[in-house]
């Protein structure tokens, strides 16, 4: 019981008050998750633990480590504590690292800061600390600058840092939300390989990676604790009913995707697409390639990939906001032009695009009534002051925002409410295709389901179509009526999103789907297949662009890029462009799941 | 950065404070000769120096041509803001022009926009000034012109980089993607996101403009007798530093005055104006 225990945290700033009468414990060794939604006090909860709240905070209440007291006790008693006995990790590994420092550097001040220079050559245990967080290569790494390395080696490196001084305690705030979803489920195996005696607090939103990596949850609502207990427990049998909401959430408890109406009239065609930027030093990195696509009116497509892998190029340049190097795109059978600018005004009415931040794509200085009438005061200048404010109000009720909403500017709106603003700017025009870029990516779970709940209406209401673009599989489950799988800027598979999703054939999408991390005890996902990162896109490997991180890559992957081929011979709809498709071995053992987890 | 955030809030108490002595000062400024009884340019040879008084309305002395320094001195106040606004707006209006253009059109334009604004910024201006004096006699306009000249260039750079950043974001791309013409785009969404920097800018720029006038009216470029400025004021009590100091410690005072407050202005409506500053904490 030598661990960590809050006893009564109180946390207010002003009047507000953050964090209320929270009391929970960490036992040695234990690995417990501290989650909720955001603005519920779980990050202020772990930055009080280590005294690294802003000046402004006041903090009352105990919290002990091994018995001693660490509120209160002043910079250079918590300093004995800090990442001697109690490690931290941050969400951002970009925003911790100092880009000024080489990797070797900053690791080497820690061991510095800690007097524990002089057991053997500095450089030697650095590199000795980087090869035990997987960091590839990390003789190399040791002189390299945070910037040349990706998120997911940034990451490693911070665990390094953390890890230096053998804490008893790690405590990991989101440590992989700003990661990839394949990454993610490598650094969280990780975290708990180097586990060993070490205690963890891991704080997360996301419940699947709580279930697959935490023996006890607490469960943060509002800054009051209304559920501590084990992650099974708590799972099958929650005691608050706040606690159920977030499960259904995290769930997915929408309804059923509903039929593409009949009869079906194409909507947009896409033909081989390319999408490039020229960079300085005369390169040329390709962000979409030979792409084509083809989407119905009332149906929705959803664009899965990691980051990097163009899905977003393809979006905004299927909205006109970057002009394709070549290909074609056909909107209900006519050629769109390239950019905004040379689409006529119907044209641009007709094609509606939703952003991933809610609060970046609206005007901070126009009131939400401004930002819904201007589309109509460019696309239907006649209409009369009585009717456009109708207009304005229908499809506020539409989007459920209330009419009190309409008086106020973006800062004032939550995320979700500033989500259903941009949806409903989008909406009033009534467009034939709504594209979605990572548009529920930056929303809390319950706020996220309620966003694709209107999404769907909508589409039931109008018939639109819609281009649904998001790294979030769990999300695309809920809502597509197909999917399309990008890696580094080609399609690999393509099909029905309950085929895609029950039986995927790309080596890719199932390793995609393996990692992501389900709330379910149980059956937690998470599970790294794939090792490494996706190679810069201005490198890509020759041939199949998947074949450096493929487990079933042979020699002919390297020569010949692989076309999209039909996964079943009486199934044209649901394809994939693998050259071993048919392949028996390639058929086997990764689908099913690997038996060897922890 | 936008104005808008602070609306409705009460600006800060430092804002406030400063604001009132600015005013104060001014209308003092404004009203305060025409009350007194005597004038800036009688000089009367029966009273130089003499010290601060009641007596014959001499609030703050005389000068040694024997000239009322109270009157002199709120005189030249009022000269010294005049030519603080007016160069001040000249800047306002170039810069913000030239900024936002070269911003908003960027590529080839913009790159030789900014180097024309870059080699201006390479000429050694009390030269300049010094010899376009020489060349064309001292002329009153010339002061302003070559105050405006300086000031623009700070703000054409903010401006622009300003702009930049802002026809990046996402909710330009969402007008654009609605169909708004550009002119709209820049009027609605662009210029207002800019006012906050450019009104927080322009009050840091007065106090630039006000100690270039009085270091060029210092040097004896400026202002020429019988006007004044608080620069030819403060220039004129030098040499009777020792005899009579409140002729050079009156007009120094509220020049220091001045430019405090204009400064706390500046970075009171800065803090105001940032919208990251006033972020309540989140998790």
């Amino acid at each position: 019981m030598s661990g960590l225990e809050v006893e009564d945290l109180c946390i207010h700033y002003g009047d507000t008050t953050v964090v209320d009468r929270v009391s929970f414990a960490v036992d040695a060794g234990q690995s417990v998750g501290l989650v909720g939604e955001s603005g519920s006090g779980k990050s202020q909860t772990a930055l009080a633990i280590l005294g690294l709240l802003p000046d402004n905070a006041r903090v009352s209440g105990a919290v002990r480590f091994a018995g001693e007291e660490l509120l209160g006790g002043g910079e250079a008693h918590l300093r004995r504590f800090r990442s001697r006995r109690i490690a931290m990790v941050f969400q951002d590994p970009a925003l911790a690292l100092n880009p000024y420092l080489s990797v070797g550097r900053q690791l080497a001040e820690v061991l510095k800061a800690h007097r524990l220079s002089n057991g053997g050559p500095l450089r030697r245990r650095i590199v000795a600390a980087l090869e035990r967080v997987g960091l590839p290569d990390a003789e190399r790494q040791f002189d390299r600058y945070p910037h040349e390395l990706s998120g997911g080696m940034r990451q490693r490196v911070m665990l390094a840092a953390a890890l230096l001084d053998e804490p008893e305690l790690l405590i990991a705030d989101e440590p992989t939300t700003a990661l990839d979803v394949t990454v993610q489920a490598q650094i969280l195996d990780l975290l708990d390989s180097l586990r060993d005696e070490m205690a963890l607090l891991l704080i997360t939103h996301d419940l699947g990676v709580v279930a697959g990596h935490c023996e006890r949850m607490l469960v943060l609502d509002q800054g009051r604790l209304i559920e501590a207990d084990d992650t099974l427990s708590v799972f099958r049998a929650p005691s608050h009913a706040r606690t159920r909401e977030l499960l259904d959430a995290s769930r997915g408890s929408v309804g059923a995707v509903a039929d593409v109406p009949e009869p079906r009239r194409i909507a947009l065609n896409v033909n081989s697409l390319e999408v490039s930027y020229s960079l300085s030093r005369g390169q040329t990195l390709f962000a979409v390639r030979e792409f084509g696509l083809s989407l119905d009116a009332g149906e929705t497509l959803a664009i899965v990939g990691e980051s990097g892998s163009g899905k977003s190029s393809l979006a905004r340049a299927v909205a006109g906001l970057v002009n394709p190097t070549n290909g074609k795109i056909d909107f209900r059978g006519e050629p769109l032009p390239a950019g905004t600018s040379a689409r006529p005004l119907n044209r641009k009415r007709a094609i509606q695009l939703v952003f991933q931040d809610p609060a970046g794509s609206l005007s901070p200085t126009l009131k939400v009534h401004d930002i819904l009438e201007e589309p109509l005061a460019i696309h239907e200048p006649r209409l009369e002051a009585d009717a456009r404010r109708r207009r304005i109000f229908d499809v506020a009720a539409d989007v459920g925002l209330d009419d009190a909403l309409l008086d106020r500017y973006p800062h004032e709106l939550s995320g979700g409410q500033a989500q259903r603003v941009a949806i409903a700017r989008a909406l009033v025009l009534e467009p034939d295709l709504l594209i979605c870029d990572e548009a529920v990516a930056a929303l809390d779970g319950r706020v996220q389901n309620a966003v694709l709940e209107l999404l769907k209406s909508a589409q039931a209401r109008t018939g639109l179509a819609m281009l649904f673009i998001s790294h979030d599989l769990s999300v695309v489950e809920r809502l597509a009526h197909r999917v399309l799988v990008m890696y580094l800027g080609r399609v690999v598979e393509s099909g029905p999103a309950s085929q895609v999703f029950s039986a995927p054939a790309h080596p890719y999408t199932r390793a995609l789907l393996a990692a992501v991390p389900r709330p379910d005890p149980l059956n937690p996902g998470g599970k790294a297949v794939l090792s490494g990162e996706a190679p810069s896109a201005l490198t890509p490997p020759s041939g199949c662009v998947f074949r450096s991180r493929c487990a079933y890559a042979e020699a002919r992957c390297g020569e010949q890029v692989p076309p999209a081929e039909s996964v079943a011979a009486d199934n044209n709809r649901h394809v994939a462009a693998c050259l071993r498709l048919h392949d028996p071995e390639l058929n086997g053992p990764v689908s099913a799941p690997p038996a060897e987890r922890r | 950065m936008n104005t808008e955030r602070s609306r409705g809030r009460p600006l800060p108490p430092l804002v406030r404070s400063t604001l009132a002595v600015l005013l104060a000062v001014m209308l003092v400024a404004l009203l305060g000769p025409g009350l007194s009884p005597n004038d800036g340019v009688d000089a009367r040879f029966d009273r130089i120096l003499s010290p601060p008084s009641l007596d014959g309305a001499h609030y703050f002395g005389t000068d040694d041509l024997g000239r009322d320094l109270f009157v002199r001195t709120l005189e030249g106040t009022r000269m010294t803001l005049l030519v603080a606004l007016v160069a001040s707006v000249v800047s306002l209006v170039i810069g913000v022009l030239y900024g936002a253009t070269a911003g908003f059109i960027g590529g080839r334009i913009d790159a030789v926009m900014m180097r024309f604004v870059d080699s201006l910024y390479a000429m050694p201006f009390i030269f300049l000034v010094i010899l376009l004096m020489v060349v064309f006699e001292q002329n009153f306009l010339l002061i302003f012109v070559a105050i405006g000249a300086v000031n623009w260039l700070d703000m054409a750079r903010i401006v622009r980089g300003q702009t930049l950043s802002l026809k990046e974001r996402e909710f330009v791309a969402a007008a654009r993607l609605i169909g708004v013409p550009t002119g709209r785009i820049i009027l609605r969404h662009i210029a207002p996101n800019l006012l906050g920097i450019v009104l927080v800018y322009l009050t840091l720029t007065i106090p630039q403009a006000i100690l270039f006038e009085s270091f060029l009216s210092f040097l004896g470029l400026g202002l020429q007798e019988p006007d004044a400025s608080l620069g030819t004021l403060v220039a004129g009590g030098v040499s009777t530093l020792e005899t009579a100091p409140w002729v050079l410690l009156i007009p120094s005072s509220i020049l220091f005055i001045l430019l405090l407050a204009f400064n706390f202005l500046g970075d009171g409506l800065r803090d105001a104006t940032d919208v990251r500053a006033r972020r309540s904490p989140s998790s």
